[in-house]
């Protein structure tokens, strides 16, 4: 077990590494210069020796390589660096605060979508082509398939522009996160219900379960105690894996909402070529990946002894 | 007499009273907080975050300059009250106004001035404004409220840019330095900062001591909403007063059209235009390019692709810059038979495929087209058939806008469609008309217009000035190095509740700038 939890460590480690070689290579591939935007209405009088200063001042004067050797070891010992087009304000700061913002949003989504999803799958699993059923393979497929956008602008025309219920956009109150819960809470209640679903009527299968019954337990105690249980896992797995990959979610959402998260905080950085920034979240999200994956992997090593010899 | 004297005064109240009276709804009335939207994050609040209009909403109701452009594009002496310039154009002597506070209270002074002058001025401090300072030799105040530039060579555009670059108090930006400053800023400006949050709104709150009397409303509020439908909903609903970005063009046409919203409609300074390299074989006989101009029906492309939402332009100059815009430029009306007419003049028949050929060279060449430009992509497509329709090819293809950048300053690609200002409120545009500028993207070169360039550099007065600019106003419109097609209408609707608007404006964005303190709320 311990030989195979190093391996699995340093696995990811590479791919850790690959992946912020990559982003690094890509940023500067790109024929633009962050330095290009911050000036863009000043050309009037602008001249080379104005833009070589600027270059000197962010190091992007130096060879790649360079660069990122120094990037790599600042982050190495904790320092993530400048911001370019906040000139010099700490990339710690902005990626915390924005990562406080999409985490409170992303923890209450998902929370409130496991507590009515988790439910519903079993009652549809165990009540296999029911109405409830029919219904619920029905919204869980709509939740999947509505784009996160579409879905976002509606909310907004129903319950801010017609109904005056909500405010349109903005967290200042606590009103404001209803509308983006609402619409992230529905895409992963889709999934977690159909995860459950499918999971309950496999385990409902199985021969414990016959024994279960056989036993003379009532229908109940059989599908929560004995079925509901076993089926979770893989439920658990899928909500490690929504948390994980929480970016491609939530940067619609944050764009319409106008809320400064992590999602829009990266899409910005993206348009705006702010290579620290963007190199900061992306090694961050995939330090996330893999640590998700990691843990996975060793649960399921734990679980099933079959994996760790192959 | 002393009758008469008291009758006199008398009369005076009652007429101001009756004055009051029957302006009695357009009384200011004093409180409130007005909300306005932007589309950016603000990403930082000194003199130096140049960025779109939504940062400078912020920072110019925060700071004042020597010298601000009004609604109208005028330039108004502002922390200034005069200034002149020596003869020999090398000296301008600003004399400031008295009497004005910072927000924490201080006096502002000319050392504040030459403060803020130098240290944006200074390479050690690498600032992107720093351009504008270059000319300068050195600054010297002989008194509180005098500053006395010294250039090293005489340069105009140090009133249009230096003099507007607003000013930061000295004794707090040394303290802190230009890192805090950005996120703590103090100004003359009519409002103080409150809360700065720069993806999610920024907070001002009127400023009590403001030199030209305290603001009519309590706050200003300036929310960032990306998208623009959402922004438009949120203006629709009441929860916003005017959006400092416009919306998709059918939700500007609809709040333009809803009277309970007032709607500036400016032109956009920018010009629309194609942009040729005129060193190729097709394109240098002058007469090949003014034929491309009357073989384009521009209104129908306004009409077509824009919902008539843009104006012709006429020259390199939009016509909202009243004061620079030379409105008597040779005019290319539509008119494809004068189109073919030049065409054969200048020797271009019409070959076998309808193209027209030359010395064996056909009449064609290829339009690069930003990558994803939906909104420029048909009008591209429009311009192509107005040209066929005259016998000259013109092929489109989709280019990242960085690649197409470089690949039109270096002269290996051969036209592009933007959007881009040759000339705003400082009208220079050297870099890119000069033969030698280093954004000459047309390769363009004409002696006279390089002399008239360094000229207009170097020309201090204002109307000897605007006489340099109309001339070469004159040589684009006959010569017509680029295809100027169109300025673009820019919309910003307010709420009505907000009182105080201006009847007019050329510039719809400058009300954001220039006029808050002049705005109040009507409940």
């Amino acid at each position: 077990m311990l030989a195979y939890s190093v391996q699995r460590l340093l696995h990811g480690l590479v791919i850790i590494l690959l992946v912020c070689v990559a982003t690094f290579m890509v940023l500067r591939l790109v024929p633009a210069c962050p330095i290009e935007f911050l000036t863009g209405g000043e050309d009037a009088r602008i001249g080379r020796e104005v833009i070589a200063a600027i270059h000197a001042r962010w190091g992007l004067d130096r060879p790649w390589h360079e660069q990122f050797l120094v990037w790599l070891n600042n982050m190495l010992r904790g320092n993530w660096g400048e911001s370019i087009v906040r000139m010099g304000v700490p990339v710690r700061h902005m990626v915390v605060e924005a990562a406080q913002v999409t985490a409170t949003l992303t923890g209450i989504s998902i929370a409130i979508a496991v507590l009515i999803a988790i439910p519903s799958g079993i009652i549809g699993g165990a009540r296999r082509n029911s109405f409830f059923d029919y219904l619920l393979t029905f919204g869980a497929t709509l939740g999947i398939a509505i784009p996160n956008f579409w879905f976002a602008l509606m909310a907004i025309a129903i319950f801010a522009l017609t109904l005056r219920w909500l405010p349109p956009f903005g967290i200042r109150s606590w009103e404001g996160f209803i509308l983006p819960v609402l619409v992230l809470a529905t895409n992963e209640m889709a999934i977690f219900a159909r995860v459950m679903r499918g999971s309950i009527l496999e385990v409902l299968g199985q021969d414990y379960i016959r024994t279960a019954h056989a036993k003379g337990l009532a229908e109940t105690a059989v599908v929560v105690r004995h079925a509901a249980r076993n089926a979770l896992l893989s439920v658990v797995t899928v909500i490690g894996f929504r948390i994980a990959f929480i970016l491609s979610g939530t940067i619609a959402v944050e764009v319409i909402f106008a809320i400064p998260g992590i999602g829009r905080l990266f899409m910005d950085s993206i348009f705006r070529l702010d290579y620290q920034v963007v190199q900061t979240i992306v090694l961050i999200m995939v330090v996330l990946v893999v640590v998700v994956n990691l843990i996975t992997d060793l649960i399921y090593a734990y679980i099933d002894p079959r994996i760790r010899v192959a | 007499m002393k009758f008469r004297s008291l009758l006199i005064i008398g009369l005076i109240f009652a007429m101001a009273f009756a004055v009051g009276l029957g302006a009695g709804t357009e009384e200011p009335r004093r409180g409130g907080t007005i909300v306005l939207m932007g589309h950016h994050e603000l990403a930082g609040l000194s003199p130096d975050d140049i960025g779109p209009t939504v940062t400078e909403a912020a920072i110019f109701n925060i700071h004042n300059a020597l010298i601000e452009l009004d609604h109208n594009l005028n330039f108004q002496p502002v922390l200034a009250k005069s200034y002149e310039i020596s003869p020999d154009g090398l000296t301008i002597t600003f004399h400031l106004r008295r009497g004005v506070l910072f927000h924490d209270g201080t006096p502002f002074t000319s050392a504040d001035v030459k403060y803020t002058y130098e240290f944006y001025g200074d390479p050690a401090n690498a600032a992107l404004i720093r351009g504008r300072f270059v000319s300068v030799d050195r600054i010297e105040t002989p008194d509180d409220y005098t500053v006395v530039v010294h250039l090293k060579e005489p340069d105009a555009t140090f009133l249009t840019l230096a003099a507007t670059t607003r000013i930061v108090p000295k004794h707090y930006h040394m303290r802190v330095g230009q890192a805090v400053y950005r996120t703590a800023p103090i100004g003359t400006g009519p409002f103080k900062l409150v809360e700065w949050r720069p993806a999610e709104f920024t907070l001002l709150r009127a400023f009590d001591d403001h030199f030209r009397g305290r603001p009519h409303i309590d706050y200003l509020r300036i929310d960032v909403v990306p998208e623009a439908t959402v922004r438009a909903m949120a203006l629709e609903m009441g929860m916003a007063d005017a959006s400092i970005w416009p919306f998709l063009v059918e939700d500007n046409l609809r709040f333009a059209a809803d009277p309970r919203f007032k709607t500036f409609i400016t032109a956009s300074l920018a010009v629309n235009h194609f942009r040729i390299n005129t060193r190729l074989p097709q394109f240098q006989d002058k007469r090949v390019r003014q034929a491309m101009m009357y073989a384009t029906d521009r209104q129908r492309m306004i009409d077509e692709v824009f919902a008539g939402a843009a104006v012709v332009a006429h020259t390199n100059k939009s016509p909202a810059l009243e004061f620079w815009f030379n409105p008597y430029t040779r005019r290319y009306d539509f008119n494809p038979e004068k189109a073919k007419a030049l065409l054969d003049e200048a020797g271009w028949r019409v070959g076998p495929d309808g193209i027209r050929v030359k010395d064996r060279i056909r009449l064609s060449f290829t339009l690069h087209v930003f990558t994803g430009d939906v909104v420029r992509m048909p009008q591209a497509e429009l311009m192509q058939y107005f040209l066929r329709a005259v016998g000259i090819e013109m092929l489109i293809t989709e280019t990242p806008a960085a690649v197409v950048t470089a690949g039109m300053r270096a002269g290996t690609k051969h036209a592009q469609l933007h959007n881009w200002t040759f000339g705003s409120t400082e009208p220079c545009l050297w870099i890119k008309l000069h033969s030698r500028g280093g954004d000459n993207r047309s390769h363009w070169s004409h002696p006279r217009v390089d002399e008239l360039l360094d000229m207009g550099r170097r020309e201090m007065n204002l109307e000897k000035r605007r006489a340099i600019y109309w001339e070469i106003q004159e040589i684009v419109a006959e010569e017509v190095p680029f295809l100027f097609m169109m300025y673009w209408d820019w919309f910003n609707s307010w709420n009505k509740r907000v009182r105080g608007l201006p009847e007019t404006a050329l510039s719809g964005s400058h009300i954001f700038l220039y006029l808050m303190h002049t705005l109040w709320i009507d409940e």
